[in-house]
């Protein structure tokens, strides 16, 4: 049962206090004591009350400086390995990743197929990447990147834990994925990077459930402590220097020839134009390096 | 009143998680920091220069509010006020441990340099948040000298001990005055309140 800190006069001076010129460090300890020693609900009210008035005192208006807006954006990097993420899980699991051996030649067939086949017209252009080759496209989407991913938060050791599942419920969601009507399809093109040597496969996503799959054959394996594989999705209805964050995984040292990895898009992809594989520090980059791309597999404008 | 970002009228329970940029940071969108800096820098910027005595000292503050805000934002809750005032709490904070260090070193000067600064009405404060709204009602029904003490010690941000001298008053009348001040205000706000880390002390 939560109690009001209006119950305890000493716990009401403290934070006071707190909320009006700060407490020494002996006033500290005893407010953590008393705040510790029952659950109080409102100990933040007088702190938050406390900003309203400020929020209500005249204040002349002061734009926040170009340089130091520059800086604090430039201090977010030196931030990830320590801000905590909290994570959005609702009805998908955690990134998942899977080796698949001997694929079905019905499902092979069909992803060639699609790969062959101009996707859905629905797509706006995007001149900047349509018609271009892969580094060319990425170098259009990579000229603001590094403002792009500055705040880029590397996801908590919990969220970007691998999980293998079974082999055949993934092959058959992305199976089944291909079969729907809108799912789009764009083949992976490697770029001079090492990891990328050989690699084939694709990209499978389907706009409408905002659910895919990437599928790679010969992507090198990743040294968990040093490395992780990292997704962007390249959104037409967003900004080029924002693409959306596809998720981390790994590539298993021994890995079989096909590995299959859900995409987890953390936003909405309204209308996917570019998926991109970079390498980057476990967890995530925030500020990519840009020089470990790997991958792109740019979707054809209709 | 005047803050150049206020472009929005935060109601204290009308925003849904998903529209709230520091749970998109707290969930790792990238765009969102950006956002969050273009929407909030010039009040933090703001908060900063008027509870800092140079140009520098607000510029450091600055970084460390942001840095402060980031690892906050996964406290946020919106159905509990707006992210406005869960900044300038976080901003708060921040500035008076600042302040408290400065002072411990010394600032003999600081009360020969007060500016003055009063309360915006109420209907600019909506141009804020519904807070601000609330809390520049709030304080207009204070007893005058209760007013002053609340003003300069929230919106100048002078130590109580700092207050007593420039309104030439007993230090406890001043520490009294602004605990009933600030219990009056918020019990006048009727808001359910930010939690903003009020379990850390």
């Amino acid at each position: 049962m939560s109690l009001s800190v209006m119950s305890n006069p000493r716990l009401v001076e403290l934070l006071v206090q707190r909320a009006s010129e700060g407490l020494t460090s002996a006033e500290r300890d005893e407010l953590k004591q008393l705040l510790a020693q029952k659950p109080y609900e409102d100990a933040g009210r007088f702190e938050y009350t406390a900003a309203a008035l400020l929020l209500a005192g005249e204040m002349d208006e002061d734009v926040l400086p170009q340089d130091l807006h520059d800086r604090v954006l430039a201090q977010a990097e030196e931030l990830t390995a320590t801000i905590p993420t909290t994570p959005v899980r609702t009805h998908r699991t955690q990134q998942q990743i899977i080796s698949i051996a001997g694929r079905s030649r019905a499902g092979a067939a069909r992803a060639a197929e699609a790969q062959s086949q101009p996707t859905p017209a629905s797509r706006r252009s995007r001149p900047a990447l349509r018609g271009m080759g892969p580094q060319v496209g990425w170098l259009a989407a990579a000229a603001s990147l590094l403002v792009a991913l500055v705040g880029w938060w590397p996801q908590s050791p919990e969220t970007v834990e691998s999980q293998v599942v079974h082999a055949a419920s993934l092959q058959q969601q992305r199976e089944t994925l291909l079969a729907r009507q809108d799912t789009l399809v764009s083949s992976w093109q490697p770029t001079q990077d090492p990891a990328a040597t050989g690699v084939s496969g694709d990209v499978v996503w389907d706009p409408v459930s905002q659910q895919g799959y990437l599928r790679l054959r010969g992507l090198a394996a990743n040294d968990v402590r040093q490395s992780q594989y990292q997704l962007w999705i390249f959104d037409a209805t967003r900004d080029d220097a924002y693409p959306v964050d596809g998720g981390v995984f790994d590539i298993p040292l021994q890995g079989a020839d096909e590995v299959i990895v859900p995409i987890l898009a953390k936003l909405p992809v309204h209308e996917a134009a570019m998926f991109a594989v970079t390498i980057e520090r476990p967890g995530g980059a925030v500020v990519s390096s840009r020089e470990r791309l790997v991958l792109v597999a740019p979707v054809a404008s209709s | 009143m005047t803050y150049g970002s206020a472009r929005t009228t935060n109601g204290m329970h009308g925003r849904r998680m998903t529209d709230c940029v520091l749970a998109r940071i707290a969930q790792g969108d990238a765009r969102a920091v950006r956002e969050c800096i273009d929407q909030f820098g010039s009040l933090i910027w703001s908060i900063a220069r008027r509870l800092t005595r140079s140009r520098a000292d607000a510029e450091d503050a600055v970084q460390e509010i942001f840095t402060d805000v980031w690892r906050s934002a996964g406290r946020f809750d919106p159905r509990q006020g707006s992210e406005k005032v869960f900044i300038a709490t976080i901003a708060r904070r921040r500035l008076i441990d600042r302040m408290r260090r400065a002072t411990q070193q010394s600032r003999t000067e600081y009360t020969d340099d007060i500016e003055s600064y009063g309360w915006a009405d109420a209907g600019d404060a909506a141009e804020i948040c519904a807070e601000a709204q609330a809390a520049a009602r709030a304080v207009m029904k204070l007893r005058p000298e209760q007013r002053r003490v609340l003003e300069l010690g929230i919106l100048q941000g002078l130590s109580h001990s700092e207050i007593a001298d420039v309104l030439q008053m007993p230090l406890g009348t001043v520490k009294t005055m602004m605990r009933r001040g600030l219990i009056q205000v918020r019990e006048l706000m009727g808001v359910t309140p930010v939690n903003a880390g009020g379990g850390r002390a």
